[in-house]
């Protein structure tokens, strides 16, 4: 440390002593002031620090003591009054403001390159901010992990839910866990007592799922032990807000009963507000319900089936036992389950610690962001430290008149340097507005998507932080261009120029203007891919409701089919409408799987066996949602339950699993069930079920008889026609209503909304790269016409003499062009290669573009390099208009 | 060499008297006058390196102090320190100030400036 403050002090000695007490004393100054140093090392750091405070404090008293003419020894005294050091501070800056006013356009240009900067990055950093710094609202967050499925493969990379089977295998068996509890991914349930049933989002865990994650409840109790012993005990713990909303805050509530899916649930426990507990967004669930009941809503097998898995758990790692060696131990007890139970395909499990879980999809999306707020402030530095150095040039003749007048370098160096303070408080002013602006417009858009706990601010760190980036983006162009004053004198004397300098400028400029266009226009072209992308039906005009069949009548397995097949008759019956019934639900959380063998091969051995994604369907839908029957017939009424199974298979699975020959009329076993029951019956286009981003892991897909597997979570689907659909979502309650009135109505929306919801990360990434290629392709093409014209007007006297002499205008022109134009070709060379090796590790945000595209490249190095040469050229030819005479003379 | 009257330099500024009262035992070098102001004043008055050597070249150019070989028996360890002593026209300045000093002091003791006053008697 003593190094580091010696060569402060140094520094110091250099910059503001007079060069009369510097060279002659300097040296020895330095020395006993290292001295004093040393032999305050030994009493403690602190007293370093005092000693050196103390030195730096005397060593400014002095030199300005000696600014002053020289009095005699008695009468000197030693240092100013902090009165009058205040009062030559304010003396400086009320000079320092009379000047800036006097140069509109150089303090506004500062001012708002200064605000733009910093504001966009004060914005972008409170809210990356929030996302890694926030505390997660878990206790000992850092000890738990969500254990879910995870399928890494040529054609699919992503995690998957598990089955109920394979998470208590792992709980039971795992020795690096300590606890581990079920939830689940989906779970919609029906809240019946009122004037008209409402849907609650209930969550489905084991006993454990407080106790591990920490939580009590505001009113009663948690599950416990109680759930332990009777885990099908129908008991729920809501949410605060299911209790204030749809209970009416009955102080009461413990005890009572509330009718869920037909079963009377008593409620146990109330939650405080602020409890999510492991949803991702606010208020995804309003109940939390045993595991134990989960075969009501999620499927009477959901519990001991091996297809599908609607489950993630979470755990506690063993104290000593790293997550690393967790996951080995998981993976490695899930192959051995998974070679016993012949599972088919190579699912394995992957660990998440808690923010990644949290934030992990939101990360990535946010250092983007940051990387590209940074880019703009490097180009808002460059064209700062290049007005500065110009505004410096400028009172070189000032600062010489005042030196030899008697000021010292100090003093003079306060001058300066008010200019600096006022211009870093009115772009820290105009900064933190603009912030403010950008978090109101930024965060109600996306941030739901984004964020999660806490509310975005700009908050007095990100303040203070603001304010010191801006302090050294003003003063240290300032502080550079004094020091190297003397040298850029001797320079201009020995008829050099700056043209070098000038160079470098164009180059930086131009490089972080091609670095953020490049990232914009593959944003650009991501979005048009993804929108491009064919879901193999049509989206365009299609309506979307869903709706939970659980309990009461649709206990039964023939329930949700009598209840879809009177709502298709009645929807259908309404004018000009295409009806169709799809389950599960169409682009949900959840989704579901059969396992396919076709006829011959043993269903028991896990190489036979394909992973299936199935969807049920009511006849005619296929119709509805704009799908093309390529070969064989639709599922038909006359597929009637206990009939033989039929299905219409993908492409995808027609090929997997009869490569070669027509699927049609082809057997395949259903589930490892012993005989080859289930008939192929026609093959459908295939289509994008889960989503244009998001594809399932299965080979493909195949769609059965509603009739023959009901499903009790489904989506109404329909459209007009002809065009949009006539009929309202209130129509649609009617009708519902007047066929069961304890069926609830959610998530009403046409499909194009719900499939923007995919396309909310690229669309900030495209909103905020939009923003940022604006300001740092506006601000560079600024920088390089200032920068020329700067140029022609300091050689105005030797491009006059040239024209007197006869040279050609366009020569003189071309002359005055040349090396930004070779600059900007350089920038734009470097600018690409720069963005190559940048956007290759982003290519995860794009979509069906490759980072490193040629066309992208080639796009903005054309649009960069012509914008450049117009910036250049424009300013330039003000050479060809320079009269020699008039020039001469005033020079 | 100056012609300046003393009596003219006066009054001196603390560091300037506290650098001639050191010089005025032995010929130092720069820190060798800091420690030796600190020990003697036990550590009220604490020049920095900055102040000791503005006063010291002032003191050089007034005639009142001058350089000089390191005193007799003295080891050298950096030869970069350079050894100052009082010059006899500093002495007299010193003499001086310490003459008006004790003056004033005297002036001071005479109007009883030392003796605590006695508490105030409420008026009856």
């Amino acid at each position: 440390m003593n190094r580091i403050l010696a060569h402060l002090y140094s520094l110091l000695l250099r910059l503001t002593a007079p060069a009369s007490l510097r060279e002659e004393y300097g040296d020895e100054i330095q020395l006993v002031f290292t001295d004093l140093l040393e032999s305050a090392r030994h009493r403690g750091r602190g007293r370093v620090l005092r000693v050196w405070a103390r030195e730096v404090s005397q060593l400014v008293g002095v030199v300005r003591a000696l600014s002053r003419p020289a009095g005699g020894i008695g009468r000197w005294t030693l240092a100013p009054t902090l009165r009058q050091y205040v009062a030559s501070l304010w003396s400086d800056l009320r000079l320092a403001r009379v000047s800036l006013s006097r140069r509109p356009l150089f303090t506004g240009s500062v001012i708002v390159t200064l605000g733009v900067g910093l504001g966009l990055t004060g914005a972008v950093f409170s809210v990356a901010r929030v996302s890694i710094l926030a505390e997660l609202p878990v206790p000992e967050a850092d000890q738990l992990v969500i254990v879910t499925g995870a399928v890494s493969s040529p054609e699919w990379t992503g995690r998957t839910g598990l089955t109920a089977r394979e998470l208590m295998a792992l709980g039971e068996t795992s020795r690096t866990l300590d606890g581990l509890a079920l939830f689940s991914l989906a779970g919609n349930v029906t809240l019946t007592g009122g004037t008209r049933a409402t849907q609650l989002r209930a969550n489905f865990v084991s006993p454990s799922y407080f106790e591990l994650l920490g939580a009590h409840a505001m009113l009663g109790r948690v599950f416990d032990d109680s759930e332990r012993v009777a885990p099908e005990a129908a008991r729920a713990v809501i949410a605060h807000h299911t209790w204030m909303n749809r209970l009416g805050g009955d102080p009461e509530i413990i005890g009572r009963s509330i009718e869920l899916a037909g079963v009377d649930y008593t409620v146990v426990g109330v939650m405080p507000e602020e409890y999510w507990g492991l949803a991702r967004s606010p208020r995804a669930f309003d109940a939390w319900l045993p595991l134990g009941r989960s075969p009501d809503v999620l499927g009477a097998s959901v519990l001991t089936a091996l297809t599908s898995g609607p489950f993630w758990g979470v755990g506690r790692v063993r104290e000593g036992v790293s997550v690393e060696d967790a996951e080995k131990e998981l993976a490695a007890l899930h192959a051995d389950f998974a070679e016993h139970h012949a599972l088919p395909d190579q699912r394995s499990v992957g660990l998440l610690g808690l923010r990644e879980y949290f934030y992990g999809g939101t990360q990535r999306p946010l250092s983007a962001i940051a990387l590209g707020a940074i880019l703009v402030l490097l180009v808002c530095g460059v064209n700062l430290a290049f007005l500065i150095g110009l505004r410096q040039r400028g009172r070189s003749g000032e600062l010489a008149v005042r030196s030899v007048l008697g000021g010292s370098g100090a003093r003079l160096l306060q001058t300066v340097l008010g200019e600096s303070l006022i211009l870093t408080l009115g772009g820290v002013a105009l900064a933190i507005g603009l912030a403010n602006v950008g978090i109101g417009v930024f965060v109600p858009r996306f941030g739901r998507s984004l964020l999660r706990f806490q509310p975005v601010e700009l908050d007095p760190p990100t303040i203070l932080a603001m304010v010191v980036v801006a302090t050294l983006l003003t003063t240290v162009p300032t502080l550079v261009s004094a020091l190297f004053a003397r040298r850029r004198q001797e320079a201009a004397r020995l008829g050099g120029d700056q043209r070098e300098w000038t160079s470098w400028v164009v180059v930086s400029e131009t490089v972080l203007a091609v670095v953020v266009l490049v990232a914009a226009t593959l944003s650009v072209r991501s979005l048009r891919e993804l929108r491009a992308v064919d879901l193999g039906y049509q989206p365009a005009g299609l309506q979307s409701v869903r709706m939970s069949l659980v309990g009461g009548d649709y206990d039964g397995d023939d329930g949700p089919g009598r209840f879809v097949r009177e709502l298709v008759d009645r929807m259908s019956a309404l004018p000009g409408t295409s009806v169709g019934v799809m389950g599960p639900d169409m682009m949900g959380r959840s989704v579901s799987h059969v396992h396919m063998t076709p006829e011959g091969l043993d269903p028991d051995v896990r190489q036979n066996i394909s992973r299936v994604q199935w969807i049920s369907l009511t006849p005619g839908t296929l119709g509805t949602l704009g799908m093309n029957l390529i070969e064989g017939r639709d599922l038909a009424w006359s597929d009637r339950r206990g009939d033989p199974t039929v299905a219409v298979v993908s492409e995808r699975t027609a090929l997997r699993l009869w490569p070669g020959e027509s699927a049609v009329g082809k057997r395949f076993h259903l589930n490892h069930s012993a005989e080859a029951r289930a008939t192929v019956v026609g093959v459908v286009r295939n289509a994008r079920h889960v989503g244009r981003y998001s594809t399932s892991y299965a080979i493909g897909d195949a769609y059965f008889p509603f009739q023959q597997q009901p499903t009790s979570s489904v989506s109404l689907l329909y459209r007009g026609s002809g065009g949009p659909s006539p009929v309202t979502p209130t129509a649609v309650d009617a009708v519902v209503e007047s066929i069961d009135e304890r069926v609830a109505l959610f998530d009403a929306s046409p499909m194009a909304v719900r499939l923007l919801g995919e396309e909310t990360g690229l669309r900030v990434v495209l909103a905020l790269s939009t923003v940022y290629a604006i300001i740092a392709v506006g601000l560079a093409l600024c920088g390089i016409m200032s920068l020329i014209a700067t140029t022609v007007h300091a050689r105005a006297r030797e491009l006059a003499v040239r024209t007197a002499l006869g040279a050609e205008r366009h020569v003189l022109v071309w002359g005055v062009m040349r090396r930004p134009v070779y600059a900007l070709l350089f920038g734009v060379a470097l600018g690409s290669a720069t963005a190559f090796f940048v956007a290759r590790p982003l290519s995860g945000f794009f979509f069906g573009v490759s980072p490193t595209d040629p066309v992208t490249y080639v796009l903005v190095s054309g649009l960069v390099g012509a914008l450049g040469l117009i910036a250049t050229w424009l300013p330039a030819r003000r050479t060809a208009r320079i009269a020699p005479a008039e020039v001469i003379r005033a020079t | 060499m100056t012609t300046v009257d003393p009596v003219e330099r006066l009054p001196l500024s603390p560091p300037v008297f506290q650098v001639l009262l050191s010089l005025c035992e032995r010929p130092m070098h720069g820190y060798a006058i800091l420690t030796d102001i600190q020990d003697r004043t036990e550590t009220t008055v604490q020049l920095g390196a900055g102040t000791l050597y503005a006063a010291i070249r002032r003191m050089y150019m007034a005639g009142m102090v001058e350089e000089c070989d390191p005193p007799a028996g003295e080891v050298v360890t950096d030869t970069r320190r350079r050894y100052y002593r009082i010059t006899d026209h500093g002495r007299e300045i010193a003499r001086a100030e310490a003459r008006r000093v004790l003056s004033l002091a005297e002036l001071a003791s005479d109007r009883r400036l030392f003796v605590d006053p006695a508490p105030a008697t409420p008026r009856g």
